[in-house]
């Protein structure tokens, strides 16, 4: 018996050594892709655009990253390149892997205010734009300082190639607030800006919140900034406590979310597109990019969305390659084909991905693309063109979260948490006690009856 | 008839998530609250996906190797320890053994990953992370596998009857022979009961698989689902998905209980035979 057993262990573990040697063997570069949960084209679908004349051309949305294996293919006939793609689902997930784990990633596409603190924690790479040949497509206004580039000296150091672009809009079903209010009028409701989440009048069709500390407390500091007419430097969404006054706005946005709270249905997230969809709830800030696909789920009303004159966040998404990469140069590769267009719209990387996302592209080819323009105004949305590229909406500058720093972090999340506490004592926490009570009360009875009648039938 | 009502409430709380999943995989929108009509587009697009099935069958490979393997070291523990004379170590034996399944989850997965964190790696002949994934996750699902197979077979040792074992060995088997021929027949529904628990824990698990993998770069089904919350929705595809895993379990379970009245079947025909045999004696 010992000896089966002996055998087999060591007959499994030649076996495991044999698999490691057989995969390096070949020789197949493995590029590890982290990117977020649907967040590239997969060659799943298509789209048809039709020309003036009739003529129809089918435009599949392909698998990037398996046309980037073939790509490389190509250029490199003696190399061979395996693109391994994993997800997360948020920017502190991807921190999180990325600081305690020892895993290697060579492209991650994290946001804004990740990259400045991945870039002063060193944890991505300067990257060669002379490799990127397409980076020159990416439009001045979506390039960052601190986020795209540190400039030291007057020279700029390139550190990420930035993904996609989008701004916060406030999404209302129209056709609910024209049922309920006979004198709705649309440009009344959406020049009353960040306000409508703080009018009780619509509090009945349903008003959500993000279920995000950063998100919901810029829309107060937004609405703050409306009222003050504040016209300083440092947008209120990026106020630090440790700078005189900057506790002040965390405070005065707090009492604000605090007023708003009973007048919020829900906080949510993903919910909202269920919400909208149905018409459960009738207003919500949310990001443009989704809102066009809540706009085609949606068959029964009609939704809208607008910018809040006063602003609202401005955000991008941005290729970085990190430290730890163990082929940088095919990254800056993997970033090279992804900036790439071809005339042929079947073969246009850079406008397929976008069509796919549906997030601003910071390709300046791709906005300018016929058949992209196509879509926007054809598949996605008509004024899907204007809401994404409208001028004046991309205003990273004034409206994009910087890195807070540490003690600002920390007191956004105590005020944050201050409020959920609120929050959920009102709503949640005694219903869900009193149940319990009452359960246990009830099986207490029940048990009591049941063993009665058992202990009488006995003595029967 | 009251009776009946209170069975149908705990039937329609306990399967109305499902059934409403199941109908929104038909939906002909991308809305999980909208319903646009009967489509089989989803179905379709599942079938494309290939970074659902690379997790489909990276979940499979896992959730079955890490099962046998559980199967076959909790079969034997469970006979090592219904041997064991000493009552006292035995009950402490049989603690440690639960001590994986009672643990918090988010412990086990934690220190688990701090263990391959640390030794895994140093592991220089295994190049591929996949692989190194692959074998962290593989030895953290038998680890959480193997009381539930323990578990389900220590009563079925306790039931099985000794006198036959004791006949095989004093036919002339060899001690082996009559482990396989005579003692594993008996232990069967409860080896394969332990089969089907460790399975479907390996299989759903998140908590432990987010945190074990060294290099992060195997992607289980549970995993892929959770990080398509990051941007926009879970996809209906994955519900189609869940449909099809739905049936599956179902059409497996009516086979192991299917499996399990025929046992009892036989078993009470054999005890009505033996009876009458025991007549004719008579």
């Amino acid at each position: 018996m010992k000896k089966i057993f002996c055998v087999l262990l060591a007959v499994s573990v030649i076996l495991f050594a044999f698999t490691g040697c057989g995969e390096a063997e070949e020789e197949v570069i493995t590029l590890n892709v982290f990117n977020w949960g649907e967040y590239i084209s997969d060659g799943d679908g298509s789209w048809e655009y039709e020309d003036e004349d009739g003529n129809v051309i089918e435009i599949p949305y392909l698998d990037i990253n398996a046309e980037f294996e073939k790509y490389y293919a190509e250029k490199y006939p003696n190399k061979k390149v395996e693109v391994n793609y994993t997800t997360y689902a948020s920017n502190e997930e991807l921190y999180a892997k990325m600081t305690t784990s020892d895993a290697s990633y060579d492209i991650i596409i994290p946001s804004e205010y990740l990259i400045t603190k991945l870039i002063r924690e060193n944890l991505i790479q300067p990257i060669n734009i002379d490799n990127i040949p397409n980076y020159a497509n990416i439009g001045e206004a979506y390039q960052a300082e601190g986020v795209s580039y540190v400039t030291e000296n007057g020279e700029k150091t390139y550190y990420s190639a930035t993904y996609t672009f989008c701004k916060v809009g406030i999404i209302y079903n129209k056709t609910l607030l024209e049922e309920t209010f006979e004198d709705f009028s649309q440009e009344e409701f959406e020049a009353e800006g960040w306000g409508v989440l703080w009018n009780e009048k619509y509090k009945d069709l349903g008003i959500l919140q993000f279920n995000n500390s950063r998100d919901a407390f810029a829309t107060a500091q937004f609405m703050m900034m409306g009222e003050d007419n504040y016209e300083g430097a440092i947008s209120y969404i990026n106020a630090s406590v440790l700078d005189e006054g900057g506790k002040e706005i965390y405070d005065r946005a707090l009492e604000k979310l605090k007023e708003q709270q009973p007048l919020i249905q829900k906080y949510v997230m993903d919910e909202v597109f269920n919400k909208m969809e149905t018409g459960n709830a009738a207003i919500a800030p949310y990001y443009a990019g989704d809102y066009f696909t809540m706009t085609w789920n949606c068959e029964d009303y009609e939704l809208c969305l607008f910018y809040p004159e006063v602003g609202s966040n401005s955000f991008l998404d941005a290729m970085c390659i990190p430290t730890s990469a163990k082929h940088p140069e095919i990254a800056e590769e993997y970033i090279n084909f992804m900036l790439s267009v071809s005339d042929d719209p079947t073969e246009n990387i850079s406008a397929i991905n976008s069509e796919y996302i549906c997030y601003g592209s910071p390709n300046m080819l791709v906005q300018q693309d016929e058949y992209y323009k196509y879509f926007v105004e054809n598949e996605m949305h008509e004024e899907a063109y204007d809401i994404l590229y409208g001028e004046d909406v991309f205003r990273f500058q004034k409206e994009g979260f910087a890195c807070l720093d540490e003690a600002t972090q920390n007191y956004l999340n105590e005020c944050w948490d201050s409020l959920k506490i609120q929050d959920s004592e009102e709503s949640n926490a005694l219903p869900i006690i009193c149940g319990v009570l009452a359960s246990v009360i009830a099986f207490i009875l029940i048990y009591n009856a049941i063993e009665k009648k058992r202990r009488a039938r006995y003595w029967d | 008839m009251k009776k009946n009502a209170y069975i149908i409430a705990c039937f329609v709380l306990l399967y109305a998530p499902i059934i409403i999943l199941m109908v929104f995989s038909f939906n002909s929108l991308e809305s999980t609250g909208v319903f646009g009509g009967f489509s089989l587009k989803w179905y379709e697009s599942i079938l494309q996906n290939e970074k659902a099935k690379e997790a489909l069958i990276n979940s499979l490979i896992i959730a079955v190797s890490s099962s046998l393997v559980a199967t076959v070291i909790g079969t034997f523990a469970a006979i090592g320890i219904s041997r064991l004379k000493n009552k006292f170590i035995k009950s402490s034996v049989m603690t440690v053994t639960n001590i994986p399944m009672v643990n918090p989850e988010i412990v086990t997965a934690v220190s688990m990953a701090f263990l391959f964190m640390g030794t895994l790696s140093t592991l220089k002949f295994i190049k591929s992370d996949d692989t190194l994934d692959m074998i962290s996750l593989l030895i953290a699902h038998t680890t959480f596998g193997l009381p539930y197979v323990i578990l389900s077979v220590l009563p079925k040792i306790k039931q099985m009857d000794k006198t036959q074992t004791e006949a095989a060995l004093d036919l002339g088997c060899k001690p082996t022979q009559a482990f396989f021929k005579v003692e594993l027949p008996q232990l069967l529904p409860g080896v394969l009961t332990g089969l089907i628990m460790a399975f479907t824990m390996s299989f759903d698990d998140f908590v432990i698989s987010y945190f074990v993998r060294p290099k992060s770069t195997v992607q289980t089904l549970p995993l892929l689902i959770y990080s398509m919350t990051g941007k926009g929705t879970v996809t209906p595809d994955m519900y189609a998905l869940s449909t099809f895993m739905i049936i599956a379990i179902f059409l497996l379970l009516v086979l192991a209980n299917l499996a399990g009245s025929r046992e009892e079947i036989q078993a009470k025909r054999q005890a009505r035979k033996l009876k009458k045999q025991q007549e004719a004696k008579k």
